[in-house]
């Protein structure tokens, strides 16, 4: 019964991370900062976390890289729930 | 020797080059960026940049290193300027000193452009009528496995 309880919470169990937000995402999303549940710490699950809760987002998403801890990282890449996330999308400096 | 910053503030150009100064060098040069009043038919007024600071400062000093090993450059200094910029006033300043100054403007060329598809700055273009945050399709290279989500909505906690 026990074994079925541990079971059961690591199946629904989420992760709440915050997110940082630039330039067109943010006016999009009207909002600098975002929190978003994510049932697994990846960087994939967090951009599929973003489309599902503003769809609005999706086509600059599509295009935007993701930060984590001050470095690009890959969509495999696993997350800490402290990490510092930042949505890039295209840039345009100079 | 790389030297990178970015600032809220006028851009001191005349500092730029001394900084790259060397007895190795046999030139220097200096590019700006500067924000012009017409860009594709509409009108600015003025520029507003905005940038993920901590990874756009580690970009840049990248951005300089590279080049010194890709262009054999002597000195490298980059100087991005972020909020408003009114037209006329410099956004960027590239300077590099190099024993030759074919290395020095292919490096300034080529950090520029790598400043335009690399480095977390975004500008957004404001005049009368309308203000809107330029992100150009050439940095799409950014982009990985764009939007493809699989997996199903869940409900969230809050």
């Amino acid at each position: 019964m026990v074994e079925s309880d541990s079971q059961l919470k690591s199946e629904t169990a989420v992760d709440e991370v915050s997110v940082k937000l630039f330039a067109g995402v943010a006016e999009l999303a009207n909002v600098k900062v975002l929190r978003v549940s994510v049932k697994h710490l990846t960087v994939a699950e967090v951009r599929c976390a973003l489309e599902i809760k503003l769809p609005q987002l999706i086509p600059l998403l599509s295009r935007s890289a993701i930060a984590v801890d001050g470095r690009y990282a890959k969509e495999d890449e696993v997350l800490c729930s402290d990490s510092e996330i930042a949505i890039i999308p295209p840039v345009s400096g100079g | 020797m790389l030297q990178v910053d970015l600032t809220d503030g006028p851009i001191d150009v005349s500092r730029m080059l001394s900084r790259v100064a060397s007895k190795r060098a046999g030139a220097a040069i200096l590019f700006t960026g500067t924000t012009r009043q017409e860009t594709d038919g509409l009108t600015t007024d003025w520029l507003e940049y905005d940038a993920y600071r901590p990874l756009a400062r580690k970009e840049l000093v990248r951005l300089c290193e590279q080049a010194v090993r890709r262009f054999q450059i002597v000195k490298c200094s980059i100087v991005h300027r972020l909020g408003k910029v009114s037209v006329g006033e410099v956004s960027v300043a590239i300077a590099v000193s190099a024993v030759h100054r074919a290395e020095a403007f292919a490096s300034a060329s080529w950090l520029m452009d790598r400043i335009k598809t690399d480095v977390p700055i975004w500008k957004r273009q404001v005049n009368d009528s309308e203000a809107f945050w330029v992100h150009p399709e050439n940095s799409d290279m950014l982009a990985r496995n764009s939007g493809r989500c699989s997996q199903e909505p869940f409900d969230e906690l809050s």
